[in-house]
């Protein structure tokens, strides 16, 4: 299973245990190939560091930070066996950041603070009182996905994110004055670990026709995940205050995080 | 015939709406002047001051440029297509009028002592490099064309006293302009 999620790289994988229902009707129903989903979710990311000071001054190259994202995917999900099923999807997050607090300990030593980040991020803002950054994650699931209709499903999981940033870039002035340092982060190694999932999901069928080829059934559920994991990345922080050498350091950093993320899903139709 | 006719007029149409599609907006400038002032940078942005008296870790040199933009076409501002400057400034030279330090009597040279900002603080130029653009600065959607450059002065003088600061720009094509500051206490 280890191999299967290192040679698939960004995935991410749900397995499932599941009450199953044990309704005559719904294991007569003929087994889905496949089936396409429509996904929404929302998400609060808590991200928890270990030593987040060894990035100079505290600042992170992590996704952290009091998030809240909406996004959405397209799920291909197949029926292997009545009571399981696989879905493989991939889609787009829209993350919103408000880093209010990190901002306003920044705000107490530096009169300006701007960031960039690379081309995954196209992040870029500058201010005092808080900063809104916003960026697209692309992902890729990959659930084993019991089969339960009308039931409270329990899900644990293990999954890999592509969050990948590699180079961000900090500027910090002194306030009141024209001194400001650049801290350029590039990410040079990264050893991440798979992420831990626990979650529920609440599943309501509204039709199943049973039919092949045709439009079988609604199903909307909602899913709730709390996901944990750590990695460790090693970064090469340049620091350069101006008019003088570029100071460059390598650290190695360990992150932990904490998501909980809420998920609706429809799945439109099947076959 | 009707056919045609209603041929001819969606393709009058489509040429029409092809035509009206403008690209990138090009703007060629240049610089027609300088008058130099005393600035500050005590708050989020440099900002001109009258101020007999400006703190030295926060004094910011002005130049006012004065550009003439000589053409302009297409509709959308991009930072990737910046404005260009047809007759740049070819070099900077700031002098004072008095001593700066042990190393920089009154006369010498101070032009490694200034910092140009772009209006971020991640794409300042120093004075070899001469980039003076509006690209980086928040600025840039009201105001493509720079119509100033700050200088940040990254290293004080060793004591606190009157300055008068001299500015002399010598674009491309040989053009000079010079200009002197009000006097100045930097404390």
């Amino acid at each position: 299973m280890k191999k299967l999620f290192l040679i698939g790289g960004i995935l991410y994988s749900l397995v499932g245990v599941a009450q199953h229902t044990d309704d005559p009707e719904e294991l007569q129903a003929p087994v889905k190939f496949f089936e396409v989903k429509v996904n929404l979710g929302l998400g609060m990311n808590v991200p928890l560091h270990l030593n987040k000071d060894a990035l100079p001054h505290g600042l992170d190259v992590a996704q952290r930070s009091n998030t809240i994202g909406f996004g959405g995917h397209l799920a291909l999900a197949g029926e292997f066996k009545r009571r399981f099923g696989i879905e493989l999807s991939a889609g787009m997050n829209g993350f919103s950041f408000r880093r209010k607090y990190f901002d306003k300990k920044l705000a107490e030593r530096f009169g300006n603070f701007s960031v960039q980040g690379d081309e995954e991020q196209d992040v870029t803002h500058s201010g005092g009182e808080g900063m809104d950054v916003s960026f697209v994650q692309p992902k890729l699931y990959f659930i084993i996905n019991p089969k339960a209709n009308n039931k409270i499903v329990p899900m644990v999981g293990v999954l890999f994110s592509n969050y990948n940033p590699t180079l961000y870039t900090y500027a910090l002035r002194t306030p009141s004055t024209n001194y400001f340092t650049v801290s350029e982060i590039q990410k040079t190694n990264e050893n991440r670990q798979p992420f831990y999932s626990l979650g529920l999901e609440v599943r309501r069928t509204f039709a199943a026709t049973g039919e092949k080829g045709r439009i079988s059934n609604l199903n909307i559920a909602f899913r709730t995940n709390l996901i944990y994991g750590k990695y460790k990345a090693d970064y090469q922080v340049t620091t350069t205050q101006y008019l003088q050498n570029p100071i460059v350091e390598n650290i190695q950093v360990e992150h932990q995080l904490l998501y909980l993320n809420f998920t609706i899903s429809v799945n439109i139709f099947s076959y | 015939m009707l056919k045609l006719r209603n041929k001819l007029f969606i393709i009058a149409f489509l040429a029409s709406v092809f035509y009206s599609c403008e690209g990138d907006i090009f703007i060629r400038y240049h610089f027609t002047g300088l008058s130099v002032e005393n600035a500050q940078n005590m708050g989020e942005m440099p900002t001109v001051s009258i101020a007999d008296s400006i703190p030295k870790e926060a004094y910011v040199l002005r130049m006012n440029l004065f550009p003439v933009e000589t053409e302009r076409t297409g509709r959308y501002l991009d930072t990737e297509s910046p404005p260009f400057n047809a007759n740049p400034i070819d070099s900077i030279f700031i002098y004072s009028n008095k001593k700066f330090n042990d190393t920089l009597p009154a006369g010498s040279l101070l032009n490694d002592l200034f910092l140009i900002f772009n209006g971020n603080y991640m794409n300042t130029s120093d004075l070899n490099k001469l980039e003076i653009t509006n690209v980086y600065s928040g600025r840039f959607g009201d105001e493509p064309v720079p119509k100033y450059a700050d200088l940040l002065l990254m290293i004080p003088p060793d004591s606190s006293q009157y300055f008068r600061f001299y500015v002399r720009i010598r674009l491309n094509d040989g053009t000079m302009f010079l200009d002197t500051t009000d006097q100045v206490k930097l404390y």
